[in-house]
């Protein structure tokens, strides 16, 4: 469950509003009367930083953490009821940070102590969202044991994947908490965290090669695995931030209304701006709620997108509020987009999608 | 109690500044929009703090905002004209107005309120839900089914937006009220859009003991216009409100019109909790409880006392301690939206046990009446000192206790008992039970039996249960809705009973975690006409109070690996084990064989040799 929310922390410390995150959390373990401290989760014994907060949205809870509805949110096959801050409204400009933790095995990660996700599932769920143009680049990282087999079926273009440990592998918590009575984080994202709380902002230069190169062996206690082959770009020019920040670009428009490409200077003030923002998912799979501190319990995903743009008209100011309320985020900007239509041009919106695992003791 | 009648003046104010909102309407503009410095911003908010006893603390938070004017008569809108949102939450009313919901209560409830000692719910139980996720809907539509769909769109969207399984309440979980003059008062007065074709549903479902944790608060907070920069609301931490024995988040829409169809919105959110003082001020020094040292235990030194043994003195009483030592943080300032200032208030029996200081900068200051407008804007703490915490008001005491219990071992069926107690010395009255169960329960009416501690009173059912509504329940489709009206003789226990079956559920309907059990939801009870106040009125006559919930276990099959794996194997075990064992001691032969073998066998021929001898003998 810390997994989880390190990732959430992270993502939404960036800027990515939690209109863009879907945190999936199988568990309540932070306000089930066994936790010492109601409302808190620690990533760490000394308990500084709690990963709950003042402000978390958990999008999925409980029963509803599912292989079915994980693999519906990735695809996006929902009945027309379904509200609109529990689905992951990506497009093909959309980059999506994927982050699951739980209890695995080779190929597959246990939802809920009760069923699986195999990793074809999941290589199956992506083509299809490859197909249908829902994502620009997918980050899809993994803490569980033998989590490296969790992307090896992968096929489809512009994933990158990140895993905590080697097939026949297990990954490892990082300490027991004593006074919780549980180890409360893994180490691979414990040390992930670590990095990306060096993070200070979203004007960081830091790229995904320094998040791999940071997370060694003497760290993890596993070999961690990255995937590159279905990757276009080099590691090493992929900026953390463009998969857990929401960075604003300005764009200069470059078309006139009549779809002319036409030459403006960036410094324009007649150039129109796109903002872009960060859709984050966060989900957290699995466990057994029945034993809520029991750090074993499973797993989770989340994700992240990024996306979306907003469109603003010479200034940037007017568009704060539509990304910031949940639930009516996505559809405004769509409104909007799709009243002016002249001169705009969408530029790249990313996606991210995370999934977070709870690794604990060896898990099989 | 205070606090209804307070709500009726702000209910009242807020109409008000509607009604001069429509005066100050040009004809033309039916929808409400007015010139910039005619805009009006109905928000109220106040604080309410009242002793407990067993120095507990009860805090009220309460929120009121209305909506501009619009038209409850869709024809009649302009499409030219814009519609305005001043301190209504965006989000809420195209909810509202998609799915011809007229009335919407979703409260979240956790934890025990002890009524034997805390007396009644606050709100006279109207606000607070059983355990866990309780939403009621008053719906407008053409039949029952139309309303149906209606409501699964509004579980659906508020699910999404208040981050609980809401969804999950579909027709197998909606029950339609059938008591609702007695669970809504002034019924008629709710306009329609359409009064010809449609009519009103009033629609509940609940999740029994659903969690609710930050991810909840979050949501109410963001519906709040200034969400917790300022105002009482930046008191509102979920590490705090949910460090309580009880709390509770709910969340009232009504629409109200005038004759002429212009309508708005009233939006009441309450987030209430009870905290224990003593345990949150020692969490302040020590996050984790810890045994006390040696000198730091109460000993009474009057008994004897040694190293080892202590008896302790009773727990001190008098407290003084800051707000921000509860809440871990200050008021920040007046809200700066309303246009009346935030207000705070202790309500407590005896003003000379109980004060309450505004401290601002470093300056204390107090009040009469223990009450308080937020004119400043700076932060502002509040210091609370008592001699005696023992010294609370006598708040009224519940009209009536109802406990549910399940009774019964096996796992084919099962019981239930609920028993009421009317503590009044002589006063009767009457309570409309309300139970809605899951269609695994399902309920035998026929041995449906009452039992009385009274000798003078007949048990007859007849006497006791005036009316009974029973609408059965529909597998995976319907709940069984059960409404009784009773009549409880005063100072007596009443106690119904009656049994049900529990079926098989088929292999993919149980839940992840089955052999925990199935969460029942609470039964919920309304009390009539309890209040000797002849003055009171609508639903302030009506006490609502909720019992806890039940853990069913219903016959799980054992899905784990291990059992499936044992079983397996022993049945190939066996299987191959009986076959060996046959091959290796016995030899396959033909017939013909086996019997000239055993003719030759010493053992026939000594049979053989004897009967011979029998032969001859004979």
């Amino acid at each position: 469950m810390a997994n989880v929310l390190s990732m959430y922390r992270t993502v939404k410390r960036l800027g990515i509003p939690d209109s863009q995150i879907i945190l999936m959390l199988s568990d309540d373990v932070s306000c089930n009367s066994r936790n010492l401290f109601p409302g808190a989760v620690f990533n760490n014994k000394d308990h500084m930083l709690d990963l709950y907060g003042e402000s978390v949205e958990v999008d999925y809870r409980g029963y509803e953490v599912t292989v079915e509805n994980f693999i519906r949110l990735l695809t996006d096959r929902w009945d027309e009821d379904h509200p609109k801050s529990k689905r992951l409204l990506t497009n093909e400009n959309s980059n999506i940070f994927i982050y699951m933790t739980g209890h695995g095995g080779a190929d597959f990660l246990k939802f809920q102590d009760a069923e699986e996700i195999a990793s074809l599932d999941i290589a199956n769920a992506f083509h299809q969202m490859y197909e249908k143009k829902r994502y620009n680049e997918i980050f899809f990282m993994i803490d569980t044991c033998q989590a490296n087999t969790m992307y090896s079926k992968f096929y489809s273009p512009n994933i990158l994947a990140c895993g905590s440990s080697e097939f026949e592998e297990s990954s490892y918590s990082h300490h027991s908490d004593v006074e919780l009575g549980v180890a409360v984080i893994d180490r691979f994202t414990y040390y992930s965290l670590e990095f990306l709380e060096n993070i200070k902002d979203k004007t960081s230069n830091l790229t995904m090669k320094d998040l791999f190169d940071y997370l060694t062996f003497d760290k993890v206690h596993s070999h961690t695995g990255v995937r590159t082959d279905l990757f276009k770009r080099n590691v090493s020019d992929v900026l953390i931030t463009d998969f857990f920040g929401n960075v604003q670009e300005i764009i200069p428009d470059l078309s006139d209304s009549d779809g002319n490409n036409i030459k403006h200077g960036i410094n324009d003030e007649e150039d129109y701006y796109i903002e872009k923002t960060v859709l984050d998912l966060a989900i957290e799979a699995s466990g057994n709620s029945s034993d809520v501190l029991e750090e074993n319990k499973t797993n989770t995903l989340v994700l992240k997108e990024n996306d979306i743009n907003k469109y603003l008209h010479n200034t940037i100011k007017s568009g704060h509020d539509a990304a910031n309320s949940k639930g009516e985020g996505p559809i405004t900007w769509w409104k909007t987009l799709a009243s002016t239509t002249n001169g705009v041009i969408f530029t790249t919106l990313c996606f991210i999608l995370y999934k977070f695992v709870i690794v604990t003791e060896p898990k099989n | 109690m205070v606090f209804p009648a307070t709500k009726l003046i702000t209910l009242v104010a807020l109409c008000v500044i509607v009604f001069i909102d429509i005066c100050l309407a040009s004809p033309s503009s039916l929808v409400g929009i007015e010139s910039q410095n005619e805009i009006k911003y109905p928000f109220e908010e106040k604080l309410t703090l009242e002793p407990l006893p067993n120095n507990f603390l009860f805090a009220s938070f309460q929120f009121l905002l209305a909506s501009n004017d619009f038209l409850i008569n869709k024809k009649n809108i302009d499409p030219s004209k814009f519609t305005h949102y001043t301190v209504f939450p965006k989000s809420i009313s195209p909810i509202l107005e998609q799915t011809d919901t007229k009335k919407l209560s979703l409260r979240f409830t956790h934890g025990l309120w002890d009524s034997k000692s805390w007396g009644k719910l606050p709100h006279n139980g109207y606000n607070s839900g059983g355990s866990g996720v309780e939403i009621w809907g008053l719906i407008e539509a053409r039949n029952n089914t139309d309303a149906m769909s209606k409501w699964n769109q509004l579980t659906n969207q508020l699910s999404g937006l208040f981050c609980a399984s809401i969804d999950f309440i579909d027709s197998s979980k909606t029950t339609f009220p059938s008591n609702s003059d007695v669970f809504l008062n002034n019924l008629e007065s709710i306009p329609m859009t359409d009064p010809l074709e449609n009519s009103l549903f009033l629609m509940r479902g609940s999740l029994a003991n659903e969690p609710i944790c930050t991810e909840n608060l979050t949501p109410f907070i963001k519906l709040l216009p200034n969400r917790e920069k300022s105002g009482i609301a930046s008191l509102l931490d979920g590490h705090k409100v949910f460090d309580s024995f009880w709390n509770s988040m709910s969340l009232e829409v009504d629409t109200i019109c005038s004759d002429d169809g212009i309508c708005h919105y009233v939006l009441e959110i309450l987030v209430e909790t009870v905290l224990n003082v003593p345990q949150l001020l020692s969490r302040n020094k020590n996050p984790i409880p810890k045994p006390s040292t040696s000198d730091e235990l109460r000993c009474d030194r009057s008994k004897n006392t040694d190293e080892v043994q202590c008896f302790p003195l009773p727990e001190k009483s008098n407290y003084d301690y800051h707000l921000s030592d509860l809440f871990g943080k200050k008021v920040n300032g007046n809200n700066l939206l309303s246009e009346t200032y935030s207000k705070v208030c202790m309500v407590s029996a005896s003003a000379e046990n109980w004060k309450i200081f505004i401290k601002i900068g470093d300056d204390y200051f107090s009040t009469s009446d223990n009450c308080y407008n937020l004119n400043v804007d700076s932060p502002i703490d509040f210091f609370i000192e008592t001699e005696d915490s023992s010294d609370v008001s006598v708040r009224e005491h519940a009209p009536v206790h109802v406990s549910r219990s399940l009774t019964g071992y096996s796992q084919d069926r099962g019981g239930l008992r609920i028993s009421f107690w009317n503590p009044s010395v002589d006063k009767n009255i009457d309570v409309v039970y309300f139970e809605s169960l899951p269609w695994f329960m399902q309920p035998y009416l026929s041995s449906l039996s009452l039992e009385s501690d009274a000798n003078t009173i007949n048990d007859e059912l007849g006497e006791i249960i005036k009316d009974t509504y029973f609408l059965p329940a529909i597998d995976r489709k319907r709940p069984s809705h059960i409404e009784f009206q009773l009549n409880v003789p005063a100072n007596t226990t009443i106690t119904m009973s009656y049994q049900f079956d529990k079926p098989l559920l088929k292999y993919a309907e149980y839940p992840p975690d089955a052999n925990h059990g199935f969460e029942i939801e609470s039964a919920f009870i309304a009390v009539k006409g309890w209040s000797s106040d002849s003055h009171k009125k609508g639903r302030e006559e009506i006490y609502f109070l909720r019992t806890p919930t039940l853990l069913l276990s219903l016959s799980t099959p054992d899905f784990s690996m291990p059992y499936n794996v044992i079983i397996l194997t022993s049945t190939v075990m066996a299987m191959i084990f009986g076959m060996i064992f046959n091959m290796m001691t016995k030899r396959f032969i033909t017939v013909q064989k086996a019997d000239e073998i055993a003719s030759k066998s010493k053992i026939r021929q000594l049979v053989g040799k004897l009967k011979n001898l029998k032969r001859v003998a004979s």
